[in-house]
């Protein structure tokens, strides 16, 4: 029993009261259906995004005991929540080095983070590029709306020059940052762009940003259809184009050319490369074993410490 | 004549290995089972400037590293200089120069201390080694020649020492150590009566207080540990890079330190014992999330070794001006535990309870080193590190059924922690306030239930982590941590019967020098006792009240200005204590102690 009035549904509740809906392997949607119910604007673009990411989870058979969705502060960060997992929401911008510290702290599951463009590029951008050059396998979920949602309306990191916000009532001054171009930089090892509106084309990368063995990054472009005027999916939508066919995800030139292009935002894999990742690194060092250590695991060895110290 | 306990001064230019010196001859006198407590200052900058290492040697366990100097050893004329006047009467001098030519009466007229020996390190470093910089080996040879120390020590240790860095170094050295060794036996006549006595044993570990916090770490279970690289904090770090992946475990260096503990958090709810340690900048850039924590009880240690603050403030000297941000520092209430070590040994030990209250509670537990602990070495017995490690240092998967609550509103506020990984345990936390289940709740009467729940966690914290240790009387016999319930209440039922005149409280570090100024007291007919609190916070009132109301005067000792834990006192007790407070940067001084005690006494 909890001690939530209003009827807060246990795990069994939620799944059983849904019309089935079958997915992946003998699952069902509902099963990834977490505790709560989504509490977003309707209309908004997050619904998207939590619509492909649950449909990639159980396409790709993941148990939500063996997964944990950690995020930080904002609209967007709520997540967690609505997804059957072990949820983590956390300090606003950190959500970075807690998933980190979760992978370390058990390398089984399946670790994705996910927050706002103000979460992961400002408060919490000093952490964007090392997440990134220590390629731990864990996918990172940019969800974009060029605008500060929770706190209702200011100016954020992607908002770009010219609009108006509650924060920039004469117009943004200065040139936004661009999420995919700071991701190739920065070392990701896997780099996408995705668009809530088209949610299968969204759950295609999620799917294997999740595969892919590494740091991957997915931007997705979702509009704030409350504050966000003018940047909603009628901007958008004849703004976003497929990703060329020809385009070469391990050229890195190449897709740094690609990204440097703002007036279109392709959606698609930009750049993609095999490098070391950083778990199976520290393990191979004997480290990171995580919470898989029982008692059979390497002892103390107490000798040659007395004899380090003496 | 064998001498029991002496205090002997080594200074020198920061680039003439001073501390190396200093590192090795408490680390030949632990071979040759004594004990030392030594401490080491060295400028903040990287370069130049005069670096200082003491060491106090003696049969009995040592507490602190002494005031006057029995030897001076100085590298040069300035070190000379500098250190002269903290001499005692007899003490002894052994300086580099030539012997030779030296006018000793203009030399050392101002010279008030015992026989002096001028030795020529440089130069037979330079001539008979060939190697400048091993002046300072040829000085470690000559002092432990002069001493007494049998000469394989000295020679194993350099040896060892210098083969980590490169074989190449291993030849000058030991060449160096032991010209200082030949050159004592043929051409130096002793004149002093400091022999170091003959003991028989397996020998001590030497250990600093930031080693001792990386050991206890690693012995209480703790296999993952995130930081950022600070003074003087960043040793335990180091320590843990080595040693944590030989046990599976894991060293994370973040980018900063909310990165730190951010990790730490999310290795901690993945399940595994997690800390990071850092210095007061840190800290301060920790706070919110200390309180996530808290709110979300995820269990969490965060060591401070507290340095001069605020700002960058002296980060190599030593303060303890974190106790109220340790205590309140953050936004909102949350539960907190506070302890801190009162010694070196007490650092390895209070990182066990750290961690058993940290997961037993689920609450953020802060451990309060400071410089001049973290840096300082003293000896131990090497069954310190023989005793068992805790070695189940994860949980098995269990399951949950579906009406799991991981926030579940429980007698003692201690709820059921079900981890990634466990079968039907999945759930959200969060910083918001919350349902028992996890969901962000806005309700007046969740709220004020769920505050209320975790602060019965605290209420409900077992009695036997809150010993406290106690001096009193002329061996000034110490109370350790208590490991049951009975044996706290029997501690601090000692300490609550105290009765007399002057009683002494501290916190921390200072415990060293305060037990040995209250044994100096009662030698002097002055009747004194003193208690420090392991845990200071939650308080400790069944021990305190009674100490404070048994005597007629109460010091309290910190170095701090503003009398931070004086002020905690103030608020629980109706009472205006005397006050010592230091704070530039240097530990207190057993003498410093003593005439504060003198003084109140003379007035009661
Ligand atoms: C330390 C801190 N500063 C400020 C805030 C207030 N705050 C909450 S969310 C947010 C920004 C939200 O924007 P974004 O991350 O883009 O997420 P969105 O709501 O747009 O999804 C801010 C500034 C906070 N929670 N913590
Ligand atoms: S404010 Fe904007 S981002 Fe937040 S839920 Fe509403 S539409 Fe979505």
């Amino acid at each position: 029993m909890s001690n939530a009035p209003e009827a807060a549904p246990t795990k069994d509740d939620a799944a059983a009261a849904a019309p089935s809906q079958p997915c992946g392997r003998g699952r069902d949607l509902n099963q990834y259906k977490g505790r709560l119910k989504p509490i977003w604007c309707t209309g908004c673009g997050i619904f998207g995004v939590l619509n492909a990411l649950m449909r990639s989870l159980c396409e790709l058979d993941i148990d939500p005991e063996n997964l944990a969705v950690v995020s930080g502060i904002g609209c967007s960060s709520r997540l967690p929540g609505f997804v059957k997992c072990y949820g983590y929401h956390g300090a606003h911008g950190r959500a970075l080095p807690t998933a980190i510290g979760v992978k370390l702290g058990n390398p089984r599951l399946t670790v994705i983070a996910a927050g706002g463009d103000g979460d992961g590029l400002s408060i919490g951008i000093g952490h964007f590029p090392h997440a990134a050059r220590r390629n731990l396998d864990l996918t990172y979920i940019l969800i974009d709306n060029r605008i500060y949602g929770l706190t209702k309306g200011q100016t954020s990191p992607t908002t770009v020059e010219g609009y108006e916000t509650k924060t920039s009532p004469t117009g943004v001054i200065e040139p936004p940052l661009n999420p995919v171009e700071l991701a190739i930089v920065y070392g990701a090892t896997f780099v996408a762009r995705g668009y809530s509106a088209k949610v299968k084309d969204l759950q295609n990368l999620i799917m294997e940003a999740i595969r892919h063995k590494g740091f991957s990054f997915v931007q997705v472009i979702s509009p704030c259809v409350t504050f966000g005027k003018g940047s909603g999916f009628d901007y958008f939508g004849p703004r976003i184009k497929p990703m060329p066919e020809d385009h070469d995800a391990g050229d890195r030139h190449a897709a740094l050319h690609l990204v440097s292009d703002t007036d279109t935002l392709l959606a698609g894999i930009f750049y993609r490369q095999d490098r070391p990742e950083y778990v199976a690194r520290l393990q191979a060092r004997g480290g990171a074993r995580g919470r898989e250590l029982d008692a059979s695991d390497p002892k103390i060895d107490t000798e040659s410490l007395i004899t380090r110290f003496s | 004549m064998d001498v029991t306990d002496f205090v002997m001064g080594i200074s020198g230019d920061a680039g003439e290995g001073v501390i190396l010196t200093g590192d090795l001859i408490t680390q030949v006198a632990a071979r040759s089972n004594l004990h030392i407590s030594s401490t080491q200052t060295f400028p903040a900058e990287i370069r130049g400037g005069q670096s200082y290492v003491q060491i106090r040697l003696g049969i009995d366990s040592i507490f602190n590293p002494g005031d006057r100097l029995d030897v001076l050893v100085a590298f040069n004329r300035l070190a000379y200089h500098r250190y002269k006047p903290t001499i005692a009467s007899d003490g002894i001098l052994i300086i580099d120069g030539d012997p030779e030519t030296i006018d000793m009466a203009s030399t050392f007229g101002d010279w008030r201390g015992g026989p002096i020996y001028v030795i020529p390190m440089g130069e037979i470093a330079a001539k008979d080694v060939g190697v400048k910089r091993a002046k300072n080996m040829v000085g470690l040879g000559a002092v432990t020649a002069l001493l007494g120390f049998a000469p394989e020590h000295g020679e194993e240790l350099v040896h060892r020492f210098f083969a980590k860095r490169g074989e190449a170094l291993v030849e000058p050295n030991v060449a160096g150590y032991r010209a200082g060794r030949e050159y004592v036996a043929k051409k130096v006549t002793k004149r002093d009566h400091l022999t170091i006595p003959k003991v028989s044993g397996e020998g001590y570990l030497v250990l600093s207080g930031n080693d001792a916090i990386a050991l206890g770490a690693l012995y209480a279970g703790c296999r993952f540990f995130s930081g950022y690289p600070i003074t003087p904090a960043s040793e335990i770090m180091q320590l843990l890079a080595e040693e944590l992946p030989r046990v599976g475990g894991t060293m994370y260096q973040a980018e900063d330190e909310i990165a730190s503990i951010a990790a730490a958090q999310g290795a901690s709810y993945a399940g595994v014992r997690a800390m990071t340690a850092t210095s007061g900048p840190g800290l301060s850039l920790m706070s919110e999330l200390l309180g996530l924590s808290g709110i979300a009880e995820i269990p969490m240690v965060v060591v401070d070794v507290q340095r001069g603050g605020p700002s960058t403030g002296l980060p190599t000297k030593t303060e303890q001006s974190d106790l109220l941000s340790a205590m309140y520092g953050g936004h909102g209430e949350f539960p907190r535990v506070v302890m801190a070590p009162i010694s070196i040994r007490d650092c390895f030990q209070v990182m066990r309870s750290a961690f058993e209250v940290a997961e037993i509670y689920q609450v953020p537990v802060i451990v309060l080193s400071e410089q001049g602990l973290g840096h300082r070495r003293a000896t131990l017995p090497k069954a310190l590190l023989k005793q068992t490690p805790i070695e189940k240092v994860t949980r098995p998967q269990r399951s949950w059924g579906p009406t799991y609550n991981r926030f579940e509103i429980t007698e003692s506020g201690i709820s059921p922690r079900a981890m990634p990984g466990d079968p039907g345990g999945t759930h959200l936390i969060t910083g918001l306030e919350h349902w028992d289940f996890g969901g962000p709740a806005h309700n007046l009467e969740n709220r004020t239930e769920m505050v209320q729940k975790r602060f019965r966690k605290l209420r409900n914290l077992d009695r036997r982590y809150g010993g406290v240790f106690a001096f009193k009387g002329e061996d000034a016999t110490q109370h350790l941590h208590a490991t049951t319930d009975e044996e706290a209440g029997r501690l601090s039922a000692a300490a609550e019967s105290f009765r007399g005149q002057i009683g002494v409280i501290g916190w921390g570090a200072t415990a060293g020098v305060v037990r040995e100024a209250v044994a100096r007291a009662e030698k002097r007919g002055i009747d004194t006792a003193a208690i420090f609190p392991r845990m200071i916070f939650p308080h400790n009132d069944l021990t305190i009240r009674p100490f404070i109301q048994g005597h007629q005067k109460i010091i309290v000792v910190e170095e701090n200005f503003t009398g931070q834990y004086a002020r905690v006192l103030m608020h629980y007790y109706d009472f205006e204590p005397e006050r010592l407070n230091k704070y530039d940067g240097l530990p207190f001084k057993p003498e410093e102690v003593l005439r504060k005690i003198e003084e109140v006494a003379s007035h009661v």
